[in-house]
């Protein structure tokens, strides 16, 4: 007879019910639930291969524009080279004060 | 095996394991240290468990009957789990619950027997499943549950003549 064939039977077999597994046995078989900040640090997350592959790639260039931009040398200072359009002052005139200080 | 790989099997499978091993064993304290040995018997050796010879859930109730069985041998050394043709004797219905008398008629099966009624009956796998589980031919698994259904009904007959339906009466 194949099974479930013999229904009046089974009603009356599944009067007797018997409860799931209880929580002790998650932690009998698992060990104790971790505390929040030991699985922040063993957490981890699936990441599909191209986005891996774009995010590291993204890193890669970024990090290189970053060294390439810290190897070139600065740019000196510019200073005037070309003079022309100066024109010197026309008339200075100079003011000389004497000390007061009769000591010297 | 990761770890996160262990514990989706676990969760997954630990409800019919324990069931399974309760109306086996009786017990709610054996059920728990025979299911938790069946995990560790995966967290141990998870090559063990082959994808292709059929679902986890049949290769983990296969260890639990192991290990049942083991553990029925160690208690009736005398007997033997291959009692198929056994009669069993009617239980005492006097001041007892339905469902404990449900109980008491699958626990006086011969081991055989009751592993397959309850894979049958209670958990609805199918005959190829249950031959997977224990080992044995589709052929066998019919011949237990015929002889397992013959003993419960004669065990179990006040019950259903309550509704008029006792045993070769129909």
């Amino acid at each position: 007879m194949e099974p479930g064939k013999d229904p009046e039977l089974r009603r009356l077999l599944r009067e007797w019910s018997v409860p799931n597994a209880p929580i002790s046995l998650d932690v009998r078989a698992l060990g104790r639930p971790k505390p929040w900040w030991r699985t922040l640090l063993s957490a981890r997350i699936r990441v599909p291969l191209p986005v891996a592959i774009a995010v590291s790639v993204l890193l890669l260039w970024l990090a290189v524009l970053t060294a390439v931009d810290r190897l070139r040398p600065a740019e000196p200072v510019r200073t005037m080279e070309d003079l022309r359009g100066f024109q010197p002052v026309s008339s200075v005139n100079v003011r000389v004060e004497r000390s007061t200080d009769a000591s010297r | 095996m990761t770890e996160q790989d262990f514990r989706d099997a676990f969760y997954a499978n630990k409800d019919v394991l324990y069931r399974f091993v309760y109306r086996m064993a009786g017990s709610a304290h054996d059920a728990e240290d025979i299911v938790q040995d069946c995990f560790f018997a995966l967290w141990r050796k998870p090559h063990g468990y082959d994808a292709d010879r059929g679902a986890l859930r049949a290769f983990l109730l296969g260890i639990a009957r192991h290990l049942v069985l083991k553990k029925w041998r160690d208690e009736h050394p005398h007997d033997s789990v291959e009692e198929d043709s056994a009669v069993c004797p009617p239980v005492d219905l006097m001041n007892q619950e339905r469902a404990e008398i449900v109980s008491q008629a699958v626990q006086l099966l011969p081991p055989l027997q009751r592993e397959a009624i309850i894979l049958a009956e209670y958990e609805d796998l199918t005959l190829e499943e249950i031959a997977r589980v224990t080992e044995s031919t589709v052929g066998s698994v019919k011949s237990r549950l015929h002889r397992g259904r013959a003993n419960l009904r004669g065990i179990l007959a006040p019950l259903l003549e309550e509704k008029g339906t006792a045993y070769g009466t129909r």
